[in-house]
């Protein structure tokens, strides 16, 4: 984390740029401040500092929680910020989560078990196009069929929403958006795991013992599928919370991910650290977490 | 059948994705130069009956960084409009929108006088003037705003506008750290600011500024209460609906993560006249979702659909009552870096100004611009098409004027033009006509991060660069684009300076009678074109889509982005649908 942080203020500061000249998007002017307010701004954060100190001042306000205050929002503390943000961020990715781990390997079970019938090539063939198509084109699409067309086709009776966050139906099309590509890569991966291990010995000899097909498929096959799959969970945990940035700024969703980008374009140097800081601790966590998984679908993984 | 005309619609908007509410990529729908179509949306007539929600729904791009209005950038780019709504300045621009009909009416100030020097600015408050918590406006809480906009401290984005006129500005503005607190704080009581009673609000001026009476419509000069920015923090007063005491025609209740709710302000001193309960301001830089959102009916106002499908939404029959249009006033421009070979050489400029033909890049550029060769803008004082004459696209003049400049082939190769990802359309074009007219040949950079694009503007580290808004106007006077080329302009990123330019805009800034200033910003202007630091392009134009159900828009020259009307807010209403 500490090395992430570090990597972070050093790439940060190597980028040209100065947070008080920034446009507030890409097609405005840029606001033009005098050389003594710049002064004056840089002395009042701490900017006109050598940057070594710069660096050790940050590290020690992190050490008690204290993330500073946002360039860009004057008055603004960056764990305001973070903490506005973060947890819709999560929220939606927890959600997505739900849906695409079942979603992913029940699809995936079922293309395994039916090996190359027309079921399985549906699940191969919608796994590839999930991986193919890019999210924001998804959800644009979903966005004009199921809010703006159902919107019409019933004369505003009944339609999704297309914006803003709860929980409730608008999450409807972010969480679908979102999923749609885990989901594939998912079901692929678990159709792949399944039919590694429907070969192996012990579901053979599951089966050579009468066991009923349907726990060989549960207890025996998926069991030992469930390694590589928790596998890439993990990851896919981190980038269900971190990779949400499209989906954000098209539901207009006020997510960790959208502040984040924005941070970078705006120079809002403490919101980045901030950032990169809860990114560093997300990952930390999730593979902590898979871990801890691994430890009890296979007993032969031990602790220390 | 409408479900397939949006899937059509969905496919044309993924074809595109940046975010460009001028619609580059769309075609051009016709081959007039600006047109002016608000009789659409203006002359609506009254309502024979009004909804029983007057909400008003529209977006605003961003959040504003701030909600301190002081701290608010130019009010016509997205979030930082919002301030005009809660924030009421002395004066305000008059919904009258002929050029030569441009004035001030009345807002927080009742009236005010002009000394006969033109440097004492004496404005009347108004006695009802009201902070939505129902304390008096006085005069002084607009000295302390002024204050505040002026001390370098708080970097205020348009501080230097203030600066700039007001007597002593300059000289508390340019104080760094190592001037110490104490003598910023001097120099700050040294501003030619006063209250002169509780109603009285006197501005000493440090030099005559005709156009000062405009400085004082901008909302960033708003009254602040010194007791609430004490009492709440100087950075944070503004972060809470309940401490952002504002004295506006509303009141910000709610500042959420993805809108902004305002209502009316029950103690503003014309409550009777407004006519909206509510004001919702959604954030969103993706024009798809947002154009969405407007089909929906969740939106009353919108910029048009997204760059693919911009140009069949504008000729929609459906939307046919819904389009209002009118100039921007803002330019476009090609602009050189004049320190720089091959550049440094005014006729190489000129040339280059020459060899293209705005016509056919405002196609590709804006669909719904005009050229322009000139750097004032139709709708302003001073606007005159034909001093642009000598950039006019020739392609034989340009190429006597490249031969005549003596420019040293080899300084022409590989010249690189900079720009934003939303403008690499339009760099291409120009490359491509230049290659064409004058057989040489740039390469495009274009550079997707904004603080690396601007960083490397500010620095000179660039040849040339192509944007949409070279500049857009703060307030209707010729004074705000002129000063841009002034050699002491943080804005004049092309390194020219003029000695004469400097002399003839300096002196007409000072003079009071508007004809006499025109004919030297006439001289200036045509130095301006002649020396091309520039090669202007296009002037914009705002096109808005308003819901059938919006009543009293009436707009000004200097309309937000997002919001036409949006200075005279309170004369909308929301009719029965």
């Amino acid at each position: 984390m500490l090395v992430a942080v570090v990597v972070t203020f050093a790439l940060m500061h190597l980028a040209p740029g100065s947070p008080w000249n920034v446009s507030s998007d890409a097609l405005s002017p840029t606001v033009q401040l005098s050389d003594a307010a710049i002064e004056q701004l840089d002395a009042k954060y701490g900017l006109d500092e050598p940057l070594w100190r710069q660096l050790a001042r940050y590290l020690g306000n992190v050490v008690t929680l204290d993330l500073g205050d946002s360039y860009t929002y004057r008055g603004r503390e960056v764990s305001q910020v973070i903490g506005e943000s973060l947890p819709t961020t999560a929220l939606l990715g927890l959600t997505a989560m739900t849906v695409i781990v079942p979603v992913g390997v029940v699809l995936g079970v079922l293309a395994a078990v039916k090996h190359n019938s027309g079921l399985d090539h549906l699940v191969t063939g919608l796994a590839t196009l999930g991986a193919s198509v890019p999210n924001f084109v998804v959800g644009i699409f979903l966005i004009m069929t199921l809010s703006v067309g159902l919107n019409q086709a019933t004369d505003g009776s009944f339609f999704l929403p297309a914006r803003g966050f709860g929980l409730d139906q608008r999450m409807i099309l972010p969480v679908v958006t979102l999923s749609l590509l885990p989901v594939a890569f998912l079901a692929r991966l678990t159709r792949s795991a399944m039919l590694e291990a429907l070969r192996q010995d012990h579901v053979r000899t599951a089966r050579a013992k009468g066991v009923p097909e349907r726990m060989v498929l549960v207890r025996h096959a998926l069991k030992s599928a469930l390694v590589p799959l928790v596998t890439v969970l993990g990851p896919m945990f981190t980038f269900l919370i971190t990779g949400t940035v499209v989906i954000e700024s098209l539901f207009q969703i006020p997510g960790l991910g959208g502040s984040f980008v924005q941070a970078i374009g705006q120079r809002d140097y403490p919101v980045i650290l901030g950032g990169t800081t809860v990114y560093a601790v997300v990952v930390a966590l999730a593979n902590l977490g898979v871990d801890c998984l691994y430890r009890i679908i296979d007993p032969r993984v031990g602790i220390g | 059948m409408r479900l397939g005309a949006n899937l059509l619609a969905a496919l044309m908007v993924v074809a595109s994705c940046s975010d460009d509410p001028n619609g580059t990529s769309a075609e051009r729908d016709d081959g007039a130069g600006l047109e002016t179509d608000v009789a659409a949306a203006e002359d609506r007539p009254e309502p024979e009956a009004l909804a029983a929600d007057q909400t008003l729904n529209v977006f605003s791009f961003f959040r504003p960084p701030s909600f301190d209005p002081g701290q608010q950038a130019s009010g016509t780019i997205g979030g930082n409009g919002l301030g005009r709504q809660y924030g009421e300045a002395l004066l305000r621009p008059d919904a009258e929108v002929t050029a030569e009909a441009i004035d001030v009416i009345p807002a927080a100030a009742e009236s005010y006088e002009v000394s006969e020097d033109g440097l004492v600015y004496t404005f009347t408050l108004r006695d009802d003037g009201r902070y939505n918590d129902g304390e008096a406006v006085e005069a002084e809480d607009f000295v302390f705003a002024w204050r505040r906009l002026i001390d370098p401290r708080l970097g205020a984005p348009l501080g230097g506008t203030f600066a700039n006129v007001v007597a002593g500005g300059i000289e508390a503005a340019d104080l760094g750290p190592e001037a110490g607190d104490a003598a910023v704080d001097a120099a700050l009581d040294e501003l030619g600011l006063g209250a002169v009673d509780a109603t009285t609000f006197e501005v000493t001026l440090a030099q005559p500024a005709a156009y000062f009476k405009w400085i004082a419509t901008l909302h960033q000069g708003a009254p602040i209460r010194q007791d609430v920015v004490e009492q709440f923090g100087s950075d944070t007063w503004a972060g809470e609906p309940e401490t952002l005491i504002t004295n506006g025609p509303f009141q910000v209740t709610e500042i959420g993560q993805t809108e902004t709710t305002m209502e009316a302000n029950p103690h503003y001193w014309n409550r009777d006249e407004v006519g909206l309960d509510r004001l919702v301001a959604g954030y969103g830089l993706d024009p798809a979702p947002r154009w969405a959102l407007y089909l929906n009916d969740e939106l009353d106002i919108s910029n048009g659909p997204p760059p693919a499908s911009y140009a069949a939404g504008l000729n929609d029959p459906q939307f046919e009552d819904e389009i209002i249009r009118f100039p921007e006033l803002s330019i476009g421009w090609l602009q050189f870096n004049t320190t720089r070979p091959p550049f440094d050489n005014p006729d190489v400029r000129l040339a280059f100004a020459q060899a293209i033909d705005r016509e056919a890049y405002n196609q590709i550029a804006a669909d719904t611009g005009a050229p322009i060769t000139s750097l004032i803008p139709e709708g302003l004082p001073g606007h005159d098409p034909d001093v642009g004459d000598v950039q006019s696209f020739d392609p034989d003049q340009a190429r006597a004027t490249l031969a005549a400049s003596g420019v040293d082939p080899t300084l022409l190769q590989g010249i690189s033009l900079i720009t934003g990802p939303a403008q690499a359309t339009n760099a291409a074009f120009l490359a491509e006509a230049i290659e064409e007219q004058l057989g040489v040949s740039l390469t495009i950079e274009s550079i997707g991060d904004s603080a690396t694009l601007n960083s490397r503007l500010a620095q000179g580290d660039y040849q040339a660069r192509v944007t949409f808004v070279g500049h857009a106007a703060n307030y209707p006077d010729p004074q705000d684009f002129f000063d841009v080329f002034l050699s002491t302009s943080r804005e004049n990123q092309t390194g020219w300076s003029n000695a004469d330019y400097d002399r003839l805009v300096t002196e007409a800034n000072q003079i009071l009678d508007l004809d006499e200033r025109l004919a030297l910003y006439d001289e200036a202007h045509q130095i301006l074109v002649e020396e091309a630091p520039v090669a202007f392009l296009v002037q914009l134009q705002r096109i808005f889509w308003v819901k059938p159900w919006v009543r009293g828009i009436e707009r000004t020259l200097v309309d937000s982005a997002f919001f036409p009307g949006d200075l005279h807010s309170t004369s909308i209403s929301i009719a029965e649908h």
